[in-house]
């Protein structure tokens, strides 16, 4: 699990850009650009969707950056934005099916597991994750590729921890009663 | 630690958290959460991997030359909370404030109890709500099958005939393959295995029990039919179906095989060899009403002995009282009032019948005492109907009472005939309550003024010596002479205020 405050560097980039230093926004958008367009990726199924709200996401919270009063809240509060940025775009382009993320997708680290799991199997996987309702889907990814804790998850949604925990655990037992027949079957 | 239990760890949290000690124990010794957290990994891997792309630098170079261009001093509207007319919010609030102020306090008004209504009865209420949430949800395919087999006992403790018996169960074992086909199909299906076990049973326990105690000469008929209706329902589904998870199938197969060793059950009968023994059920608490009627069922049909039959029989109504409470008392179940008397008729035939048949025959003392014990039961479950019906709504009390009905009548039957420490207190008039009056509105509906069995039965329990593990039943005597106490004073109050 993280940290809930940022290294030492990642607060002095984050004062230095708030007093409109470039260079330090820069090295802030390096270490949180991946994070951001991976959730955002997997929220909205669409790459390219998904790397136009990390821009804005990225510029609003350059332009906000001043008003930011703790520091050290950085990383909820950049999610906050990319979170408002996202209910905008999916409102402003009528998004509101929900797409399984595309079959043909390469993997970074591919490990044995991934070789165990057949395309069936894969396939399954990205139905069940696209029709986990969206606040589910959010929560959930934000718990699993990032691995924030419940506290950031809740505040990034404005909602309890508890609330944050209860939509994590309730996507990952859909997703299990979703894949179970599948991996039980790859177990044999 | 259950299952569940640990279940919420696994699901809730990151396999490197600090785990209750208990936890990890459970988990190392429970393959069947070994295999959710096996999968739970493999999943959020998965899910890893494929938002994983393998991004290009072009988004990032754009996103830095758009930074350039931007100056920071202005905060664009959509970052901050909108909030164009404040004071419009706040009003809102208010308002919903206010009404929700006005209609408490319009609830409070339109409820306020009777004065002298006693603490006790609240106290009651409270406990029986508590007590009945705990019974299992069921799904309403499940409901469908409760209420079918409900429906079949009722026909079957009616049956004298073993051929009718035979039918009957074999009806009962086809709701429950029916039932099994549309949870394959439509799903949900937890509650598969149970059913094609529920099945199975009918089918080895009750159907070929019931050849095996058929007389000689209607033994090859009985085959015959059994025969033809078995190998129907093992025949194997029809093509076209659609392509199943592993386990389902698997479960399609037991479904099938159940059938299939029906059949060959039949054969070695019919070949002379040993006969089936029927199974002892085992007592479990909190049976699913789906299992507590096949049991009844099965118990009812294959039992020779009166009163085991009806011990085992008033064990089952017992499992099946909190459940069917809460079903009689729905409001959206039109039938219910054709289920209360069914259920009403399964006490009678299946409880108070045998009770009946067995001090007929004047047992052995130690058979007295057995029998002595399961008509207190039985007339434990009587009372808690009687404590349902008196709580509850207008709309909802037409299958209690047609449950009370028919269970009175078992119960009129068996008390003159009953156990002596039981007969006596029931039928002598002294034991009245004095001063009981005409009895309220509610108790002419149901002709429960000068019968009374709650009353009756309240005597029962207070004079014999209940030991401590019927504190439930105490507090439905309770419960009761509170009731009764209310009802006078709120008839002494109105003629007070006629006067």
């Amino acid at each position: 699990m993280r940290d809930n405050v940022g290294s030492p560097d990642e607060l002095n980039w984050v004062r230095q850009a708030a007093q409109g230093d470039q260079q330090a926004f820069a090295r802030l958008v390096d270490a949180y650009w991946e994070k951001v367009r991976r959730w955002l990726y997997g929220l909205t199924g669409k790459q390219h969707m998904a790397e136009d709200v990390a821009q804005d996401t990225f510029l609003k919270a350059w332009i906000a950056l001043p008003k930011l009063r703790e520091v050290a809240t950085f990383r909820v509060w950049l999610f906050q934005i990319a979170r408002r940025c996202w209910l905008d775009a999916r409102r402003r382009s009528g998004l509101y099916k929900k797409l399984p993320l595309p079959v043909d997708v390469a993997g970074n680290q591919p490990g044995p597991l991934s070789n165990l799991i057949d395309g069936e199997t894969e396939e399954q996987l990205q139905i069940a994750l696209a029709q986990l309702p969206s606040k589910f889907r959010a929560a959930y990814l934000l718990w699993t590729q990032e691995e924030l804790p419940y506290s950031e998850i809740a505040a990034i949604f404005g909602v309890s921890e508890e609330t944050a925990r209860w939509r994590v655990c309730k996507a990952r037992q859909s997703l299990v009663q979703a894949l179970t027949p599948y991996m039980q079957y790859r177990d044999q | 630690m259950k299952c569940r239990e640990a279940q919420y760890w696994l699901y809730s949290f990151q396999p490197n958290a600090a785990w209750p000690a208990d936890v990890v124990g459970h988990l190392q010794g429970c393959a069947e959460c070994q295999q959710v957290q096996a999968h739970l990994r493999k999943i959020d891997h998965e899910v890893n991997r494929l938002t994983s792309l393998p991004h290009g630098e072009a988004p990032k170079e754009q996103l830095l030359k758009r930074v350039a261009l931007t100056p920071q001093d202005s905060l664009p509207k959509d970052v901050l909370p909108k909030t164009p007319w404040p004071w419009l919010r706040y009003g809102t609030y208010l308002s919903g404030a206010a009404a929700l102020i006005v209609i408490g306090w319009l609830m409070g008004e339109f409820s306020k109890r009777p004065l002298g209504e006693p603490i006790e009865k609240i106290r009651t209420e409270f406990v029986d709500v508590v007590r009945e949430r705990i019974i299992t949800v069921q799904s309403h395919a499940d409901r469908s099958l409760v209420a079918l087999l409900l429906k079949r006992n009722s026909r079957l403790v009616q049956t004298s005939q073993v051929k009718d018996r035979v039918e009957t169960l074999l009806d009962m074992a086809d709701d429950c393959r029916q039932h099994a086909l549309t949870l394959i199909e439509q799903g949900p299906r937890d509650q598969l295995p149970l059913t094609i076990d529920l099945y199975s049973h009918l089918l080895r326990d009750g159907v070929v029990v019931q050849l095996a105690q058929a007389p000689m000469e209607q033994r090859p008929a009985l085959q015959t039919a059994v025969r033809v209706r078995v190998e129907k329902m093992a025949a194997p589904a029809a093509a076209g179906s659609p392509t199943l998870p592993r386990v389902v199938a698997e479960q399609c197969d037991a479904l099938q095989n159940a059938g299939k060793a029906t059949l060959d059950l039949v054969d070695r009968l019919e070949n002379g060899e040993a006969p089936v023994k029927p199974q002892k059920w085992q007592r479990v608490e909190n049976a699913a009403p789906a299992l507590a009627l096949v049991q009844f069922a099965i118990t009812f049909a294959s039992e020779g002995d009166a009163v085991a039959k009806a011990d085992a029989c008033a064990n089952s109504v017992k499992q099946l009282m909190p459940f069917m409470m809460l079903y009689l008392a729905e409001d959206s179940i039109q039938e219910r009032g054709e289920m209360g008397q069914q259920f009403g008729e399964m006490i009678q035939f299946g409880v108070y019948k045998p009770l009946e048949v067995a001090a007929a025959q004047e047992p052995a003392p130690p058979v007295m005492v057995e029998a002595e014990r399961v008509f207190e039961n039985a007339g434990k479950a009587l009372l808690e109907i009687e404590k349902n019906w008196q709580q509850a709504p207008d709309a909802a009390k037409v299958g209690l009472e047609r449950a009370l009905d028919a269970t009175w009548q078992g119960w009129q039957k068996s008390k003159g005939k009953g156990p002596p420490a039981l007969r006596n207190p029931l039928v002598n008039p002294e034991k009245k309550t004095p001063g009981k009056g005409k009895g309220s509105k509610d108790q002419k509906r149901s002709g429960l003024d000068d019968r009374d069995p709650s009353e009756r039965l309240t005597r029962t329990l207070q004079d014999s010596k209940m030991p401590a593990r019927h504190g439930r039943a105490k507090d439905a005597v309770t419960f009761t002479v509170s009731v009764s106490n209310a009802a006078q004073k709120r008839g002494q109050d109105a003629s007070t205020k006629r006067r």
